[in-house]
């Protein structure tokens, strides 16, 4: 009883010392930079200008790597002793052996992650702000003037500028957001927003390095959610009472860095170093926090994309719940409904990644359908590929008694 | 008076059970060796059971690796090969160790209990001796207090799983039930946990259970092309081999299906009855009720039992590429996707029966019951139940460790193919197999 009031108490202190983080944000400035005019067009790449705008993302990196490195470390002088090490056994290894290469969705996901982070940073560049009326709802930092369409994320987070524009500003801003939403919904965050793929490059890191991150369970996942709806108070709230969500958002130390602005390093740093290391040690970690995507996902009834299950064909292994990475239960323990061969378990909280579908090990159990066409589905044969080696290289057999 | 009789009289009475328990062995391996249409490439699975029951051999395996000795499908086999030992499943079917066991094991116990205790009371079969350690998960209560006698004679551990799979607690407790047990297991190999080892045994498992998913497919396009009977020995075999050798038989057989499957051979005629086998595991050499049905002219194309096909068929799904990952990974694919009746919550064993149902276009089932083994009697009603809506025929059928009941099994047995045949479930299993409802 006393634990939970503690853990109630701890939790509004921490959630008051977040809202009055942001909203002191601008005062609290870990890096100062000179000059801070703001600048029409990005350093030329690699140039020496380029570089030190790189300066703050830079420091970034590298404190990310010295706190990841530190986990690393006390965990393994903590838990040395520790008689049953689960889930701490500190184990890294380097692995030689090289796993088959299978084409999938996977691949398709990181292809586009890629070309939207690119085109998203240095897109402006190379078009020109195609779509200047289009407000993608994505963390991308409108600091960086030379992406290819404006991000949401401001309008969002700066509802009171919203509401001192045009009315027909006010509708091309929710009209973008509708058709975004309807027609894309949180595919946007998974497949398109540069925060997200910073994570999924820090998670890929950690799975080549093999260290152990943190396993949630439905308890921490509660927690997160909590987290969540502080988070989306002040990003649309905090305007209004004279804040700006900008000075402690982290994506505005990535996407200006990268394109050449300088920007100084605010809160949003300090946050970008959380963000990166807890993405680190559990995927997508921010993704679970986020408001803009939680705003997205709230019209997953209407979205065109579906994840879909087929209950007879589940075996309920709970292998995709092992592998979301929002934590989304109810793909797993859903069974019931109207026609139990094709149950929508679309939840608010799905981005969308496929890894659910990726790890299922039963022909046709999830699938994910566009316009009710199936686009990706779950292929026994597929998910055994992942993992067993080529049948030339399986491991000989060497003895005498053979039969 | 004088005593011709060689040894004494404990002597004797292990030379007998080696001469009883080896005629019945050689008896049905003949019977599945004589049923016909065998595979060619079926031979070194029979051999492998000939090895053990026969020549009253150890495991299957390269020389030097140790046994470990594993009693149910929640024993992730990965753990064993990462500590350098190789896992052999010890539930019992022969007929010999279970009159021994009769002794020692109340009444109403399971038969295959008693076989196993028959085993280690008599104490001659090499696959059970040279077992350094016994991992008993505890799951029904026959298996509880066998973990206990075992514990008596035996290094043994228990694991300890959960009843219910919804909660994650559950789960994570299976994981720390891994952890003790892999711990174990380095105390008798002396090979401790890490990445790369567990790594490796799960690739080893993972091209085994990649053949055994080609071969699913292959019998799921073409259901008729094995006998069960067969499909079940090759299973039953991998239990006592190590699985990189049963990887390269299976890769032999699924390479001779597909080419039967090309040329249109198939092992039963078209208009047999499809029959389904659920229930209580088939060991060899209790393989009387899917010879029975093979006899009596119906085609076994599916089973439901642990020591069969679903005793390796969840791969784990590792998300993670951890140690940690591994290991929760496989405390997962141990609990969550296996359809035991000791959970508690069981809806998905009538799922998978369903899903079963409609990819081998079965025409009936079966449900075999060990006499004792309440827990699989308790879940016959739920099926039944399901079965009835469906309108696919079911019949319970139980029996014992003897061949006493083998009469009365093959008049019920042949009753419900008659049944299927001239009557209902030919039908309904055509349109479950059209995918209409």
């Amino acid at each position: 009883m006393k634990k939970k009031v503690i853990g109630k108490i701890l939790f509004a202190a921490f959630a008051a010392a977040l809202c009055a983080g942001a909203y002191f944000a601008a005062d609290i400035t870990f890096f100062q930079f000179g000059g801070e005019e703001y600048q029409e067009t990005g350093a030329a790449l690699f140039t020496s200008e380029w570089f030190s705008a790189m300066l703050p993302f830079g420091l970034i990196l590298l404190v990310s790597a010295v706190c990841i490195a530190l986990d690393v470390l006390l965990r393994k002088l903590l838990y040395k002793k520790k008689k049953l090490p689960v889930g701490k056994t500190g184990i890294t290894a380097r692995d030689k052996r090289k796993k088959r290469f299978v084409f999938g969705f996977e691949t398709v996901r990181w292809g586009v992650m890629i070309l939207s982070f690119a085109l998203l940073i240095y897109g402006g560049r190379l078009f020109g702000t195609v779509f200047t009326n289009v407000q993608l709802p994505v963390f991308a930092c409108p600091y960086n003037l030379e992406q290819l369409t404006n991000a949401g994320c401001y309008y969002f987070s700066h509802l009171d500028v919203l509401f001192s524009e045009s009315w027909q500003a006010i509708l091309a801003f929710f009209g973008t957001f509708l058709v975004c939403a309807v027609l894309l919904g949180r595919v946007l965050c998974g497949f398109v927003c540069p925060m997200g793929f910073l994570q999924d490059v820090a998670h890929e890191a950690r799975q080549a390095l093999h260290i152990e991150g943190i396993s949630l369970n439905e308890k921490m996942y509660a927690v997160l959610r909590l987290v969540k709806w502080v988070m989306l108070i002040i990003f649309l709230g905090v305007g209004f009472i004279g804040g700006n969500f900008c000075d402690f958002c982290p994506a505005a130390a990535v996407s200006p860095a990268l394109a050449g602005f300088k920007l100084s390093l605010g809160l949003g740093g300090f946050i970008m170093v959380i963000v990166l290391v807890s993405g680190f040690f559990k995927r997508r970690c921010f993704c679970n926090v986020c408001p803009l995507g939680f705003i997205l996902g709230l019209t997953h009834k209407l979205s065109l994309f579906k994840l879909k299950k087929n209950a007879v064909a589940c075996t309920e292994c709970g292998a995709c719940y092992e592998a979301c990475p929002m934590g989304i239960k109810s793909i797993f323990t859903e069974r019931e409904g109207k026609d139990i061969k094709k149950l929508d378990v679309t939840t608010s909280d799905c981005i969308m990644c496929g890894e659910c579908v990726r790890r299922c090990p039963e022909n046709n159990a999830l699938a994910i359908t566009f316009c009710g066409k199936k686009i990706y589905n779950a292929d026994r044969m597929k998910f055994m590929k992942q993992y067993a080696p080529k049948p030339d290289k399986y491991a000989p057999f060497r003895g005498k008694d053979k039969p | 008076m004088t005593d011709n009789r060689q040894g004494t009289p404990e002597e004797r009475r292990k030379q007998r059970f080696f001469n009883k328990s080896a005629a019945t062995s050689v008896k049905y391996l003949r019977k599945i060796d004589e049923l016909p249409h065998k595979p060619a490439s079926l031979d070194p699975f029979l051999n492998i059971l000939k090895h053990v029951f026969v020549d009253m051999q150890g495991a299957v395996k390269p020389a030097g690796t140790l046994s470990v000795g594993t009693y149910c499908v929640m024993v992730p086999p990965e753990l064993i090969y990462a500590a350098g030992a190789m896992p052999v499943k010890l539930c019992g079917g022969s007929y010999t160790a279970f009159n021994i066991g009769d002794d020692i094991a109340p009444r109403d116990a399971c038969p295959l209990v008693k076989a196993v205790m028959g085993f280690e009371s008599i104490g001659v079969m090499p696959v059970y001796r040279e077992c350094e350690l016994m991992a008993v998960p505890i799951t029904c209560d026959c298996k509880k207090k066998l973990a206990g006698y075992l514990s008596e004679r035996r290094k043994t551990v228990t694991l300890h799983v959960p009843t219910g799979r919804s909660r994650d607690g559950d789960m994570e407790h299976y994981v720390k039930e891994l952890y003790q047990f892999s711990e174990e297991l380095t105390k008798i190999t002396g090979k401790p946990l890490s990445y790369e080892r567990l790594s490796w045994a799960c690739g080893l498992t993972a091209a085994a259970q990649y053949e055994l998913s080609r071969f699913i497919e292959l019998r799921r396009r073409a259901p008729l092309v094995i006998k069960g009977t067969h499909y079940l020995a090759a299973l039953n075999a991998l239990s006592y081999t190590h699985v990189s050798i049963w990887t390269q038989y299976m890769r032999a057989l699924c390479d001779e299906t597909e080419r039967r499957i090309q040329n249109g051979e198939m092992a039963s005629k078209e208009n047999r009855p499809r029959i389904l086998v659920t229930g209580s595991p088939i060991v060899f050499p209790n393989f009387k009720l899917p010879l029975l049905i093979e006899e009596m002219g119906g085609a076994l194309v599916a089973d439901e039992t642990c020591m069969g096909e679903r005793g390796a068929y969840d791969p784990p799904a590792i998300a993670d590429q951890t140690t940690d990952g591994i290991m929760r990974a496989l405390a997962n694919k141990s609990t969550r996707p296996c359809t035991c009746p000791t959970f508690t919550d069981n809806k998905r064993r009538v799922y998978r029966i369903m899903q079963m149902l409609e990819d081998y276009g079965v025409q009936g089932v079966i449900y075999h019951v060990l006499r004792g083994c309440l827990v699989y009697d308790y879940e016959y009603r739920v099926l039944e139940e399901e079965m009835g809506k469906l309108g696919i025929p079911i019949i319970r059928v139980e029996s014992d460790y003897n061949e006493e009941d083998v009469e009365q099994l093959r008049i019920r047995v042949e009753a419900f193919i008659e049944l299927i045949k001239y009557g209902r479930g030919g039908d309904t299993a055509v349109r479950l197999r059209k995918g209409q409802r």
